[in-house]
């Protein structure tokens, strides 16, 4: 009987090819055979990953701004998120970041282009300002929550249900010596489903 | 007395020897089913739609004709789900007897007839496509799953009727 060397390498090489693919957890398809009933398997595979989806925002306009009292606004918005059971909770993180200020990148603040105010931006997991926590520009706020059944919908077709709640306050210390003029800011929400 | 018992030996030993013949007589048909893949659906994100990934293959018969088909999954009770995340992802499954044909829905672990072939058995298998298999996962049980890997497997079985 002779002794091939390299066919003994290649059934080597299979085997282990075999094992490894094996060890991943999957099988290859399986053909049926002929018979009075034949069974053929497929394996099916895929991964996902988190998608989050914020929806509903609309810009802020303050108008002309009393001098005598804090201004305040807020809306609210859609949290949208997958991996999130329908009638469990899912948690995510939401960090804002304002256009800075000569400290701070990240700070809430309104410009004319010559002077600065300063905003106070406070989010809620839910749909009124009741139980608001207020927001430091570029630290991300953990433990929100939402019903997935609504996280789902708001991802998969938009705002549906409305989840959430940004407000914005303009303190009138804020304002003290700003010169007069339209003052305008972007604040930008980041969503981070847990 | 004696006369009679053996009539009765010989009236019993006939329709031995007959259901015996008819057994013998009756011989099953062949069916085969072939040409499955694998279906990786890859890296998938929620969408407002149904993910589906299609899967020809091949149903041949010694002879031609009408034949059943049921199909059983790998989540509890065989039913169509894939194992992975926290909970089961459920996919759904339809059958045609054409190669482009949009089919039947098939539920989990029941058979369904009316099928037709119209592909002869060969000793060399299966030679062409004449079956659509077609996977289907909707957009909200994909949203609602945890993400991660998930896999499981589609057993397809066929009989000729």
């Amino acid at each position: 009987m002779s002794f091939n060397p390299f066919a003994r390498a290649a059934r080597v090489v299979a085997t282990l090819a075999a094992m490894a693919f094996l060890s991943d957890g999957t099988q290859a398809a399986t053909q049926g055979s002929a018979g009075p009933t034949s069974e053929g398997r497929s394996e099916i595979t895929l991964t996902t990953g988190l998608s989050a989806r914020l929806t509903g925002l609309s810009d802020f306009a303050f108008g002309s701004l009393d001098s005598s009292s804090d201004a305040a606004a807020d809306q609210n918005l859609c949290v949208g998120r997958s991996g999130v059971g329908l009638f469990a909770n899912g948690a995510y993180r939401i960090r804002a970041s304002g256009d800075g200020d000569g400290t701070d990148v990240n700070a809430f603040t309104l410009s004319n282009g010559i002077d600065r105010i300063a905003y106070r931006v406070f989010f809620n997991d839910a749909v009124g300002t009741a139980g608001r926590t207020p927001l430091v520009g570029g630290v991300t706020l953990p433990n929100q929550q939402g019903l997935g059944l609504f996280e789902v919908f708001n991802l998969l077709f938009g705002c549906v249900a409305t989840n959430a709640n940004l407000s914005i306050e303009i303190p009138v210390a804020a304002r003290a010596g700003a010169s007069s003029g339209i003052y305008t800011g972007t604040l930008t929400l980041t969503l981070i489903p847990d | 007395m004696r006369g009679l018992s053996t009539f009765l030996a010989l009236s019993l030993f006939a329709t031995t020897l007959s259901a015996s013949l008819m057994a013998v007589s009756v011989r099953a048909q062949t069916i085969q089913v072939a040409a499955l893949s694998d279906i990786d659906f890859g890296q998938t994100t929620p969408t407002i739609g149904t993910l589906r990934r299609r899967l020809g293959l091949c149903v041949a018969m010694e002879t031609p004709g009408a034949y059943r088909v049921s199909a059983r999954g790998t989540g509890p009770g065989g039913e169509f789900a894939l194992k992975g995340g926290v909970a089961p992802l459920p996919f759904g499954v339809r059958f045609s007897d054409r190669r482009n044909g949009r089919g039947r829905v098939l539920p989990a672990m029941v058979e369904l007839a009316g099928f037709q072939s119209r592909l002869p058995l060969r000793r060399s298998g299966c030679r062409r496509l004449n079956a659509l298999l077609t996977i289907s996962l909707p957009g909200a049980a994909l949203a609602a799953a945890a993400a991660g890997r998930y896999s499981g497997s589609l057993l397809v079985t066929v009989s000729p009727e």
